[in-house]
């Protein structure tokens, strides 16, 4: 629910960081200040409930209300944590990989000491769960084999499909991990291809927004993804800006992204997930906010001639 | 009314129209390079045609606008990425 992502973002997560820092030797916390420096992630954690963004801390509450499990706050909270935490060693790898934005010891080992506290957060909730550890094993071992296979994709000499867009898409689709320990506690397995169905379409969407509005950005990077394709990216970055803007590729892509969302709602009813319906509801308003957004501004002279109309 | 500036022609509706509507406005766009085409189908769509002038600013729209756009865009949309 919502209202629980709110308040763990408002009121445990800061301490819970600041328990993990305190637990790291001084150059390990030195570097996790230094990445959440480096994103801004400084106190105000409320882009994380941006609807354009990957629901990282929602999932495990939505699936405690759609299992109805009934599972104590401070376990969900745990989960929570364990998602968080989960996101940010993502996002060294990323940063690192997709940006050389680490010395590579640094990141290396940031990330590890990440993904270890990701684990033993599972860890504590799961115990020894055959069921959720297979499971763990699977998902983490597609994430990496992803990862692998996007590095390859993203050369220009590479050909980039939707096939091959869905077999990177087993990054995100890791994000289903933490609510996978709810449906072990809860020892409702019987929902886990709801909760895949549901988490791969709302990835899915995120991932297409968070390309097209990076696409400029990746093609200068030398990361030419399945969206900066599309747009003629591989013409060059003028080919890319003529087709986004004026040759319809921006409200192309916005198509694929609310068929995804079309398809996550079929999803969420599936599951009888009211809360997330109201979320995917926020998530279509928030695209058709940056759609208008988009071309406001690209028309912001036949804008001034409107209001000089008015005049 | 600013009678001397160059867009003034282009009316209110249309311009939300172009931005709230992707058929239409794509439709507007792919005829940016033929003022008579463009003109044809404002008409056909039950506006009036617009200026020369207001036609430039159409005609104008290039790649610049859309980068400034884009960093805009992105500047103003922080949220987790994947």
């Amino acid at each position: 629910m919502s209202d629980s992502s709110t308040r763990f973002l408002a009121t445990e997560l800061g301490p819970r960081l600041e328990r993990l820092r305190s637990s790291l030797n001084p150059s390990l916390a030195e570097l996790l200040d230094r990445l959440l420096n480096r994103h801004g992630w400084t106190g105000d954690w409320g882009r994380l409930l941006n609807p354009l963004g990957q629901p990282v801390v929602q999932l495990p509450y939505w699936m405690d209300e759609i299992a109805s499990a009934g599972i104590a706050t401070s376990v969900l909270d745990d989960l929570a944590e364990a998602a968080v935490i989960g996101y940010l060693h993502v996002r060294v790898q990323d940063d690192l990989i997709d940006e050389g934005g680490w010395p590579v010891q640094e990141g290396l080992l940031l990330s590890e000491a990440l993904l270890i506290r990701h684990v033993s957060m599972l860890a504590r909730h799961a115990g020894s769960s055959d069921q959720f550890w297979t499971y763990f094993d699977a998902k983490g071992w597609d994430y990496c084999d992803a990862s692998l296979l996007e590095r390859s994709l993203l050369d220009p000499g590479s050909a980039y499909d939707e096939a091959g867009f869905d077999l990177v898409m087993r990054r995100s689709a890791a994000l289903a991990i933490p609510s996978a320990v709810v449906l072990d506690l809860a020892d409702r397995w019987d929902l886990l291809a709801g909760l895949e169905d549901l988490v791969w379409h709302v990835v899915r969407s995120g991932q297409l927004v968070d390309d097209l509005i990076d696409a400029a950005d990746d093609l200068d990077r030398g990361n030419h993804t399945w969206v900066v394709r599309r747009l003629g990216g591989s013409a060059g970055r003028e080919a890319l800006l003529h087709k986004m803007g004026i040759g319809g590729g921006f409200d192309e892509i916005i198509g694929d992204i609310n068929r995804d969302l079309g398809a996550a709602d079929d999803a969420a009813a599936r599951l009888g997930a009211h809360a997330v319906v109201s979320w995917l509801e926020a998530r279509r308003a928030a695209v058709v906010r940056l759609q208008e957004s988009f071309f406001a501004r690209l028309f912001t002279g036949f804008n001034q001639a409107s209001v000089d109309t008015a005049q | 009314m600013n009678e001397g500036h160059p867009l003034h022609a282009i009316p209110h509706d249309l311009v939300g129209r172009a931005i709230k509507d992707p058929l239409f406005r794509n439709e507007i766009l792919a005829l940016k390079e033929d003022e008579d085409a463009l003109n044809q189908f404002l008409v056909e769509k039950g506006y009036a045609p617009i200026g020369h002038a207001a036609y430039l600013v159409i005609h104008g729209l290039d790649k610049t606008d859309v980068d400034r756009v884009l960093g805009e865009v992105s500047e103003n949309n922080d949220f987790l990425a994947s």
